[in-house]
C-alpha cells in the first residue's frame, strides 16, 4: 500500500493518525514540523475538505482526536476524490467554504491546521493542484511531489533561499492562539456570546482602535479569508448586487472583448512560479481568467489593466473565486484612488509623484541619489504599487501587507514602502553607481525576512503620513498631471476629469458612489465634527507650509539660521497682536505693491519694479505720493501701485506673483 | 573574464519597445543571462537591464530598458524614451497585429528621442517559423523605407539577438567617431568615461560584482 511508508527515512519519525467520521475518512493528523513531510499534507487536505464538525470542539488535539475513532484502512480514499472532481473546483463545506459553516468548525479545524506546514496547506481548498497530487494519488511519478513548494504552492527555488531563509521556516499558518483571540473579538463585537456561524457576523467590521492592533499583529490564516472580506466591504458588495458573479461571468464570457485577448496572452505570465498558474492546464488559470473577464466587463473604462492579474491571482491562492473577485472589486474602487488601472493610469502615476515627495520627506539621501542619477523612481514603484505588492513580495509577506492594507487602505502602500527603504536605506546610500541602486531598489522586497520588524517601522510613519497629506499631494500632482499632459492624450484626461467616477456596468444600489478625484464636501451633510476636522487640517497645512518656507529661508541664507522655527502655542505670543494690527493705522503708514516697473526720472522720484512692496510715507498729494523702499525715499506716480489692505490682514494677495517657484512647491495646496 | 573591477568607456542607453507579448523581456534576458526565461512574467511599468560589451576595443556597458508593452502603460514608459541611444523595436512575425502597430511605435521612438537615436527592429520568435504571419521581404522593406536596421531574432534559440544589440551599439559609436553624435548634448545617451582618465577611480568601484548579469 502506497502508504505504508516504512520504506521511507522521512516518514518513520511521524505518528500516522487516521480518523473516521460518519462513514468517511476525516483528517490525518500528525506531528509539527514536518516540512519535508509533502505527501500527508496533501493527502490530509481532501480530508479536511470534506469533514463534519465534531461533537465537542476543543483546544486539544489529542481530546479532538480520542473522540473519534483511529482506523488504519484507507478503503475510500479515492473515492473522496473524485467527489471533489465532479465538484467542478468549489468546495462549500470545507473551513474555508460557505456563509454558514460555524465558527467553531473553523476554530477546531484551526487547531487541526497547525499541524500542517508543508505544501499548499495555506490554499484555498479549491486551489490545491489536483493534478499533481492525483500523480501521487496513482503512485508514479513521486518526483512531482518532491519538488519543492512552499504551503502556499510556490516553487521553491535557490532564488527563494537567497534572501529568506528565515522567511522560509516561518509558518503562515499562525498559532491557535491568536486565532482564538479573534473568535473571542468577533463575539464581543457582535454582543453575541452564542455566535457560532460566520453568516451571524456582520458583514463589515467596525474600524476600531481595537480591530487595528489585532490587524496589525496579523489575521490568522484560516480565518483571513472571512476577515477580508468584512475588512474592504466586498461582502458588502457581494451582498448588495443584483446580478451575481456568475452571472457576470456569463455575460463577460459572450462578450468579445478587446481585452479578453490581453488577458488570454498575460494569464501564464502571471504567476509563472506557482504550481496553480504555470500552465494551461493549472488549477488557477480557468478561475483567473473568468475573474479577470469579469473585471473587465465590470468596468468598461478600466478593461484589463497589467498588475490587475497579479492581485487575482495571490488572491484566488486565498479566497474562494467569488470572494476574490469582489476583493479585487474593493481594490479598484475603494482602496486605491480613482482611475488608478484606467487607460491613462492617472492616479497611479499621481501616486508616483506623492510617493517621490515622500521619499524627499522622509528619506532626504536615498532622494538625493535619485537625483543625482537622473532617476525616475517610479521604475521600480510603479510595480509594487499597481499590484499593492502582489508578485513583488513573498506571499507570506504579502498576506501581512495585505491584512493592513485592507485596513488602512492604500495610505499604507506609502507607509511600508517608506518602512522597505528605510531598511535598505544604508545599502542603497552605500551604492556608487545607478545600475548598482537600481539593483538594490528592486531587490529591496525580497529581501524582506523580519515581517513584524517592518510593519514595526511602518507605523512608525502612521502619526506624521497622515491621510490628510497623501490626499492633498495626490490632489496637487493629479491637478499637474491633468494640465502638463501632452496634446494627444489631453481628450482622454478631460474626459476622465469629467466623469470622475468610475464607469461601470450598473451601480451598486445603495453602494454610496466612488470616491471623486476632487473630492466635493456636500456642505449640508457636514457635520459640525467633520467641519471641525476639516479647519483643522487646513491651519495644519498652513502651518506646515510656514515651516517650510522658514527652511528654505535658513537654508539659502546663513544668517537666517537663528530664525526660530519653533511654534509658541503660549498665550503670550498673542499679546502684541492687538498692537502690532492696530500700529498700522497709528503710524499712518501704509504699504503698496507696485503694478508695474518704474525707474526714476529725477534723483527725487522713486525707482522700483513690479511686485515690490512699498511703504507710503506721505499720500499729501492725490497723485503723487512719498514712498519709501529699501531706505531710500522718492516720489512716486499713486496710480502705479495698489495699496494693500493689511486692516483685515489680506496679505496673501500681496507678492504672491513675484514668489519664485521654490517657494510655491513648499507650499501644500490646499482646497 | 577577470574579477577585477569593469572599466567601460561609455555607457549607451537602450529602450525595448513594442506590443504586449512580443518577447522584449525574454529578448533582454537573453542578451543579459544568454538563457531562455520560458516563464517570464509580464512587465508592469519598466524593468532594467545591464551588459558589458566590446565594440572596437572600447568597452561599452549597456544600459536597457524593458517597457511594458500594454498601451495603458505608454503614458509611463515615455519617459523612458528620452535621451536613448539605441531603441529596439520589436514585432512578433506570428502575429501580424504586432506588426501592424509598428508605425505608431515608430512615431512615438522617432519624436520622443533624438534625430541620432539608432532605432533597430526586431521581428521576434524567428523559432516559430511556421506560423509566420510576416514576411520577412515585407518587414525588411519597412525596415529600408524607414531608414531601420533590422533583423529576425529568436529569444527563445538566441539566433540574432546578440548581434540586433551589438549591431546596434556598433552604430552609435560609429556615430560617436564620425562626428554625427554630439556627446556634449544632454540628450544624446551616450557617457563618456574615460576607464583611465581621473575618474578611474571613482570608477573602479563601479563594478557590479555579481550583480551584475554579465559577470556570470
Amino acid at each position: 500500500m502506497e502508504y505504508d511508508d516504512s520504506d521511507d527515512d522521512s516518514v518513520q519519525d511521524y505518528e500516522y493518525k487516521y480518523v473516521r467520521r460518519r462513514g468517511k475518512n476525516f483528517c490525518t493528523c500528525w506531528p509539527e514540523r514536518n516540512f519535508s513531510f509533502q505527501r500527508m499534507n496533501i493527502d490530509s487536505y481532501f480530508y479536511l475538505q470534506t469533514n463534519q464538525p465534531l461533537d465537542k470542539p476543543s483546544d486539544n488535539l489529542d481530546e479532538v482526536l480520542s473522540q473519534v475513532e483511529t482506523i488504519s484502512e484507507r478503503d475510500d480514499k479515492d473515492s473522496l476524490l473524485y467527489e471533489e472532481d465532479e465538484d467542478g473546483g468549489r468546495c462549500g463545506n470545507g473551513c474555508w467554504g460557505d456563509e454558514d459553516d460555524s465558527l467553531e468548525t473553523d476554530y477546531l479545524l484551526g487547531e487541526i491546521f497547525r499541524y500542517q506546514y508543508g505544501p499548499f496547506s495555506a490554499l484555498a481548498p479549491s486551489m490545491i493542484p489536483r493534478n499533481m497530487t492525483s500523480k501521487f494519488n496513482n503512485n508514479h511519478e513521486y518526483d512531482i511531489l518532491n519538488l519543492n513548494y512552499d504551503e502556499f504552492g510556490n516553487k521553491i527555488e535557490d532564488s527563494y533561499y537567497k534572501h529568506s531563509n528565515k522567511l522560509l521556516n516561518s509558518t503562515t499558518l499562525r498559532d491557535v492562539q491568536q486565532r482564538k483571540q479573534w473568535i473571542g473579538f468577533l463575539k464581543l463585537l457582535q454582543k453575541e456570546s452564542e455566535l457560532h456561524s460566520w453568516r451571524m457576523v456582520r458583514n463589515r467590521l467596525p474600524k476600531t482602535k481595537e480591530l487595528y492592533d489585532m490587524v496589525i499583529k496579523g489575521i490568522p490564516h484560516s480565518i483571513r479569508p472571512k476577515i477580508w472580506i468584512r475588512l474592504t466591504g466586498a461582502l458588502s458588495k457581494k451582498s448588495k448586487l443584483v446580478t451575481s458573479y456568475t452571472d457576470m461571468v456569463k455575460a463577460s464570457s459572450i462578450d468579445q472583448l478587446q481585452s479578453s485577448k490581453q488577458i488570454e496572452k498575460d494569464l501564464l505570465r502571471t504567476m509563472p512560479n506557482s504550481a496553480c498558474f504555470c500552465s494551461k492546464n493549472s488549477i488557477g488559470i480557468p478561475k483567473l481568467r473568468r475573474l479577470l473577464r469579469a473585471i473587465a466587463w465590470l468596468y468598461p473604462d478600466i478593461g484589463y489593466c497589467q498588475g490587475t492579474g497579479m492581485i487575482a491571482a495571490s488572491m484566488l491562492l486565498i479566497l474562494e473565486e467569488e470572494d476574490a473577485f469582489w476583493m479585487v472589486c474593493s481594490i479598484i474602487e475603494d482602496l486605491q484612488p480613482t482611475s488608478y488601472y484606467s487607460n491613462s493610469l492617472l492616479g497611479a502615476q499621481a501616486d508616483q509623484r506623492v510617493l517621490a515627495q515622500c521619499i524627499k520627506i522622509y528619506l532626504p539621501e536615498v532622494d538625493k541619489l535619485l537625483q543625482e542619477y537622473d532617476l525616475d523612481a517610479s521604475v521600480i514603484f510603479l510595480h509594487w504599487f499597481l499590484t499593492a505588492f502582489a508578485s513583488v513580495v513573498n506571499i507570506k509577506v504579502l498576506v501581512r501587507i495585505w491584512d493592513i492594507f485592507f485596513f488602512d487602505g492604500s495610505i499604507f502602500l506609502f507607509r511600508i514602502t517608506l518602512a522597505i527603504l528605510t531598511l535598505k536605506e544604508k545599502e542603497l546610500l552605500s551604492c556608487n553607481n545607478a545600475n548598482d541602486f537600481v539593483l538594490t531598489l528592486s531587490e529591496a522586497p525580497t529581501c524582506i525576512d523580519d515581517i513584524e520588524y517592518l510593519i514595526q517601522i511602518s507605523t512608525g510613519f502612521s502619526s506624521s503620513l497622515t491621510e490628510n497629506l497623501i490626499e492633498t499631494y495626490r490632489r496637487k500632482y493629479l491637478a499637474s498631471l491633468l494640465t502638463s499632459k501632452c496634446p494627444n492624450s489631453q481628450l482622454d484626461s478631460t474626459k476622465e476629469r469629467s466623469g470622475q467616477n468610475l464607469a461601470k456596468r450598473f451601480s451598486w444600489g445603495s453602494w454610496p458612489a466612488i470616491s471623486n478625484v476632487l473630492r466635493v464636501t456636500n456642505e449640508d451633510d457636514e457635520t459640525l465634527e467633520s467641519k471641525n476636522i476639516r479647519q483643522t487640517n487646513i491651519i495644519v497645512n498652513l502651518r506646515e507650509a510656514i515651516l517650510q518656507i522658514g527652511k528654505h529661508f535658513q537654508s539659502l541664507d546663513t544668517e537666517n539660521i537663528k530664525l526660530n522655527l519653533m511654534v509658541d502655542y503660549t498665550m503670550n505670543s498673542h499679546a502684541k497682536d492687538l498692537e502690532n494690527y492696530a500700529s498700522v493705522d497709528k503710524h499712518h503708514r501704509r504699504r503698496a505693491k507696485a503694478l508695474i516697473d518704474f525707474e526714476n526720472h529725477n534723483e527725487d522720484e522713486l525707482t522700483f519694479h513690479k511686485n515690490d512692496i512699498i511703504t507710503i510715507i506721505s499720500k499729501w498729494d492725490e497723485h503723487i505720493w512719498i514712498a519709501e523702499l529699501n531706505g531710500v525715499r522718492g516720489w512716486i506716480p499713486a496710480q502705479f501701485v495698489e495699496l494693500l489692505d493689511e486692516r483685515s490682514k489680506s496679505y496673501s494677495c500681496a507678492g504672491d506673483d513675484s514668489v519664485s517657484e521654490a517657494i510655491t512647491d513648499l507650499i501644500i495646496p490646499i482646497y | 573574464m577577470a574579477a577585477g573591477p569593469y572599466n567601460y568607456s561609455y555607457i549607451f542607453k537602450y529602450i525595448i519597445i513594442g506590443d504586449m507579448g512580443v518577447g522584449k523581456s525574454c529578448l533582454l534576458h537573453q542578451f543579459t543571462e544568454k538563457k531562455f526565461m520560458a516563464d517570464c512574467p509580464h512587465t508592469i511599468g519598466v524593468e532594467f537591464g545591464t551588459r558589458i560589451i566590446e565594440v572596437a576595443g572600447q568597452k561599452i556597458k549597456l544600459q536597457i530598458w524593458d517597457t511594458a508593452g500594454q498601451e495603458r502603460f505608454r503614458a509611463v514608459t515615455r519617459s523612458y524614451y528620452r535621451g536613448a541611444a539605441g531603441a529596439l523595436m520589436v514585432y512578433d512575425i506570428t502575429r501580424r497585429t504586432t506588426y501592424n502597430h509598428l508605425s505608431s511605435w515608430l512615431t512615438d521612438a522617432r519624436n520622443l528621442t533624438n534625430p541620432n537615436t539608432v532605432i533597430f527592429l526586431i521581428g521576434n520568435k524567428s523559432d516559430l517559423d511556421a506560423q509566420r504571419d510576416v514576411t520577412y521581404d515585407e518587414a525588411k522593406q519597412f525596415a529600408e523605407e524607414n531608414g531601420l536596421m533590422f533583423l529576425e531574432c529568436s529569444a527563445k534559440t538566441g539566433e540574432n539577438v546578440e548581434d540586433a544589440f551589438l549591431d546596434t551599439a556598433k552604430k552609435i559609436y560609429k556615430n560617436i567617431q564620425d562626428g554625427s553624435l554630439d556627446l556634449n548634448a544632454a540628450e544624446s545617451g551616450v557617457q563618456h568615461k574615460p576607464s583611465n582618465g581621473p575618474r578611474g577611480a571613482n570608477l573602479g568601484g563601479e563594478s557590479s560584482g555579481n550583480k551584475d548579469p554579465c559577470s556570470c
